[in-house]
């Protein structure tokens, strides 16, 4: 039986198999957001144990492993909730990493390649909007999502670095005189150009 | 900030999160479609493809430059 039978005859079980869909990304979730949800206090209220104990539940964390190794205690000093950006940010980035990663249609000519690096450069464009849009980290209410100026200053750096070399291209591309060799640059100096970016743009990932 | 705060914020930040990721997927998903489509057609992008194109970066670079300002 392959994957793809595997599933139908799972949505195929009465009841609970058009339900299954929704298990893939709750879990996903409830791990994503475990990673950042401290355990609770000895003081903390009741709903916080609840909230902690439906997102552990998600995550599949709450049948650990007898094996499993214990968690190493923070010293002290160690950083506390909201004095760095959380990698919560990074599910943007990782989706979109796994979408751009399966946008490499190849372009079978310049043209084409210089309109798939233009919409790479749109897209690795909306990534940073994304980012920036987030509260700055180290502000005086430091919120637990945040972006870091630094790498916003970086991203932006990098966008205004590429844009000449890109808008080259879709000019070349544009004009119906260009030669083939011209094309054929543009559309090479545009993919670097690209690639330069999006290398600046992944730092969001780790964030 | 204590943890019900901290896990208050982090679950109000999610659906922002999730929505930019997916209009960013769902931009690329449409280039993807013009490109595959250009391919089987055997033809470059149209003026208006192009046109199209040159917007999204515009604008996405306008957007860029205000929110990259550092905040006060």
């Amino acid at each position: 039986m392959d994957l793809i039978s595997l599933i139908q005859a799972i949505q195929d079980v009465p009841y609970i198999g058009p339900l299954a869909v929704y298990l893939p990304p709750l879990v996903m979730l409830g791990a994503v957001v475990s990673t950042v949800l401290p355990a609770p206090a000895a003081d903390a209220g009741g709903w916080y144990r609840a909230l902690y104990a439906v997102v552990q539940w998600c995550a599949l964390n709450k049948l650990r492993a007898a094996n499993a190794e214990q968690p190493v205690p923070k010293p002290a000093g160690a950083p506390k909730l909201g004095d760095r950006p959380t990698p919560l940010t990074g599910v943007l980035a990782l989706a979109v990493g796994l979408v751009l990663l399966g946008a490499c249609t190849a372009p079978t000519t310049a043209r084409q390649g210089i309109y798939a690096a233009g919409s790479g450069y749109a897209a690795a464009l909306k990534v940073a909007i994304a980012y920036a849009s987030l509260p700055r980290c180290g502000q005086p209410a430091s919120p637990p999502v945040c972006s870091d100026q630094r790498i916003v200053s970086q991203v932006s750096d990098a966008a205004q670095l590429a844009r000449p070399v890109i808008d080259a291209a879709l000019d070349t591309a544009a004009s119906t005189s260009a030669s083939d060799s011209a094309l054929s640059q543009a559309s090479t100096a545009a993919g670097n150009a690209l690639a330069a970016f999006r290398a600046v743009v992944a730092q969001i990932e780790g964030k | 900030m204590d943890q019900l705060q901290f896990a208050i914020a982090i679950l109000q930040a999610v659906p922002g999160i999730v929505a930019a990721g997916m209009d960013v997927v769902q931009f690329v998903q449409a280039q993807m479609a013009a490109l595959t489509a250009m391919q089987a057609a055997g033809r470059d992008p149209s003026a208006d493809e192009w046109a199209a194109l040159r917007a999204q970066v515009d604008n996405a670079t306008d957007q860029l430059a205000q929110v990259s300002r550092p905040l006060a």
